[in-house]
């Protein structure tokens, strides 16, 4: 085993060589391999830049997957909001991050620990509505970088694990804002966005030089534009961008979804206008900051259905080139991603009263059903989303989406409410809501397999509690997705008939992963339950509040 | 191949909350026992906004309706549903209806927090405070 070990290392390092020598410009920066990943890695969060969260492997494929067995097990050592993050792996080194902003590197075969790195973090922290988790992290140029709790931006040695550079980019303390999502490496910069959609404070996406953090650019969410924000209502608008996008190499634009205005609900002239550019796409020039094109998928959003969160999947089908980007209202919008044009526009859910329909031509939402001061408000789907931010996953070898939905319905209490900004920026929801069953039946969750062009479904797995894990699909045919109650499952890709499932113990928040290491292929899935969202589960089910919290990497690979 | 920052990161361990987080778990029912002389743990951290001193008394009745409606509303805006359930339901959080608490834990526990629950001591008034006490205090005789 370790004369393979090592040879391996050996051929990984003359590829780099070779990677190097043939191509001078980027691949000195670490560039190219962000652009052209190795099969055998999973370099960033949605492991490419068109966010497919496809793994081009296939030694564990539908006839042997019934033989996973662990490989190795981490534990990060921290569970407060579980796992939520999704691991990268390069040259056989995977790296993650915990709650805490505790950060691991790691050997992809054997799991001992190469490296760590414990945020020390500002006790604000424990002041801050989200926290304590994080997302992930982003490797290149020879660096580890992720956002932290406390605002501020780091850069570690990926070899050592020790800090070149940390620069605090937020006033953590004055605006109650964080970094929880994991950033994008492109080209010579690292982008991030910003919580703040619940806060009443301008949410900014933020693009860093790798060398050495200093700020290249800032993009405000909140558009200076008083017809889009009447009287003073866009200084406390909230916005943000708190996943992770996407990119279009050829294009050279970065595509990155807006989260909702503050307050989350309008009494009444709360923030008269559309207010741009939250709860929109937008198309941005990664080099610039400078904006291409925009859609705002929920013209002043009365919902919280923030367009800030999931993947923007970058698709090319019938000589068009596509973006696909769902928020949270549970429609998914299909792009032109050259000029942001609707091509589609589909519903992922099969129970909504937010509005009647959204008109698949133009995007115009029709029959606008908003929760109002008075009396309370009947809404579908609830705040949580028809999903959350977990993510799904693309194959282009079925040309299906995997992806996940949740039916359950919310009575939401409008309250008018006085931002507060100091000292601190207070939350600024503007009301409350209580999680219902649909009129119909019994709240339930789904993990589809779907056109992401037409919505068209190929096949569809139910689960009593709504998921909120992300979606991992492999070359060998395979679909893995872990559910709330801690068990993890390999499904057909073809058919969704569950080939194997492994309990981990504790729910699934975070995302699977595959790579390979020496010629051997891995899943890795993250399992650890917590979230805000899970808060909102118990007056449905209230055993959900006993579910046990957990944080662990669980590693397979086959016997 | 451990290097600086595993040593640095030892050496901070006390003071990153997520330690203390983890570990409040298996504290909690001694907590729970040792209310009355509960420490203010993370308050003179480092770096924290400067708290308000912790009021032995509230500034008027608990048990005044006006106070304990102004309670309502603030719970709505600031404990939410992510977080406790309506009006003091199940959720993630313990449910604080139907149950008895020391008037004190109550301030504390609010004030100070209990990962991942926010201490709320910097971002809201002393009264504030004392009007969510109020709030979640005239739940404890709530039956549903």
């Amino acid at each position: 085993m370790t004369s393979k070990r090592t040879w391996g290392g050996v051929v990984s390092i003359l590829l780099v060589l070779l990677l190097l020598g043939l191509t001078p410009a980027g691949a000195q920066n670490g560039v190219t391999r962000l652009q052209n990943v190795d099969a055998n890695d999973w370099p960033m969060y949605h492991r490419t830049y068109d966010a497919h969260r496809f793994s081009p492997l296939g030694q564990i494929n539908k006839s042997n997957v019934k033989d996973l067995a662990v490989a190795w097990v981490h534990q990060p050592g921290a569970v407060v909001q579980g796992l939520e993050s999704t691991p990268v792996v390069v040259d056989g080194v995977l790296y993650y991050i915990g709650s805490y902003n505790r950060v691991f590197a790691l050997d992809g075969a054997t799991g001992r620990e190469i490296w760590h790195y414990f945020a020390k973090l500002d006790p604000v922290v424990n002041t801050l509505f989200f926290q304590p988790y994080n997302r992930g992290v982003a490797v290149g140029h020879g660096k580890v970088i992720f956002g932290t709790l406390d605002g501020r931006v780091v850069a570690l040695d990926m070899k050592t694990g020790k800090e070149v550079w940390a620069v605090t980019v937020l006033d953590t303390k004055k605006c109650s804002c964080n970094f929880t999502g994991a950033p994008l490496i492109i080209k010579d910069k690292v982008i991030l966005g910003q919580t703040s959609g619940e806060l009443p404070i301008q949410g900014k996406i933020w693009a860093l030089k790798v060398a050495n953090g200093e700020k290249a650019w800032e993009f405000n969410t909140i558009k200076n534009d008083p017809k889009s924000w009447g009287g003073n209502s866009g200084k406390f608008g909230g916005g943000g961008g708190w996943m992770t996008g996407s990119y279009d190499p050829a294009m050279n634009l970065v595509y990155w979804g807006t989260a909702n205005p503050a307050p989350d609900y309008d009494w009444g002239e709360a923030r008269p206008g559309d207010n741009l550019y939250t709860s929109s796409v937008l198309a941005l020039n990664p080099d610039t900051g400078d904006l291409k094109w925009y859609h705002q998928e929920i013209p002043h959003d009365d919902w919280d259905y923030d367009a800030g969160l999931g993947e923007s999947l970058v698709l090319d089908r019938d000589g068009k080139k596509l973006l696909v980007h769902q928020n949270k209202s549970g429609f998914v919008f299909v792009y032109d991603r050259a000029n942001g044009k609707i091509q589609n526009v589909w519903p992922m859910n099969h129970v909504y009263n937010w509005v009647q329909r959204i008109d698949p031509k133009t995007g115009e939402l029709i029959g606008r059903n908003p929760p109002r001061l008075g009396k309370p408000a009947f809404i579908c789907p609830w705040i949580a989303g028809g999903r959350s931010w977990n993510s799904g996953s693309y194959s282009p070898k079925t040309g299906l989406w995997y992806n996940t939905a949740m039916e359950v319905c919310e009575e939401v209490t409008v309250e008018k409410q006085t931002p507060v900004t100091e000292p601190a920026a207070g939350l600024f929801f503007g009301g409350d809501q209580v999680a219902k069953h649909s009129s119909g039946g019994e709240a339930y969750g789904h993990l589809d397999a779907r056109d992401p062009v037409t919505g068209e479904r190929k096949w569809s797995v139910n689960f009593k509690y709504p998921p909120i894990g992300s979606v991992l699909s492999t070359a060998g045919g395979l679909v893995v997705h872990g559910d709330v109650e801690g068990v993890v499952r390999a499904y057909d890709a073809d058919s969704g008939e569950e080939l194997w499932h492994f309990r981990t113990g504790s729910g699934h928040r975070g995302g699977p992963i595959s790579y390979s290491v020496n010629g051997k292929q891995y899943i890795a899935v993250p399992s650890g339950l917590g979230s805000l969202v899970l808060g909102l589960y118990p007056a449905l089910w209230p055993e959900v509040a006993d579910f046990p919290p957990g944080g662990a990497l669980f590693v397979f690979t086959l016997k | 191949m451990r290097g600086e920052s595993t040593r640095s990161s030892h050496a901070a361990r006390s003071r990153v909350p997520g330690a203390l987080g983890a570990r409040a778990v298996i504290v909690l029912p001694l907590a729970l026992l040792l209310v009355t002389s509960m420490p203010a743990p993370r308050a003179a951290a480092q770096g924290m906004r400067q708290p308000p001193p912790l009021p032995t008394e509230p500034p008027f009745s608990l048990s005044d309706p006006t106070v304990v409606d102004a309670g309502l509303h603030l719970f709505r805006q600031t404990c939410t549903g992510y977080c406790h359930g309506a009006e003091g339901r199940i959720s993630r959080a313990p449910a604080l209806r139907g149950r008895e608490f020391e008037t004190r834990y109550l301030y504390q526990r609010i004030a100070y927090g209990f990962p991942p629950m926010p201490a709320f001591q910097t971002l809201l008034t002393p009264e504030d405070i004392w009007k969510l006490v109020a709030y979640i205090k005239s739940l404890q005789h709530s039956k549903d």
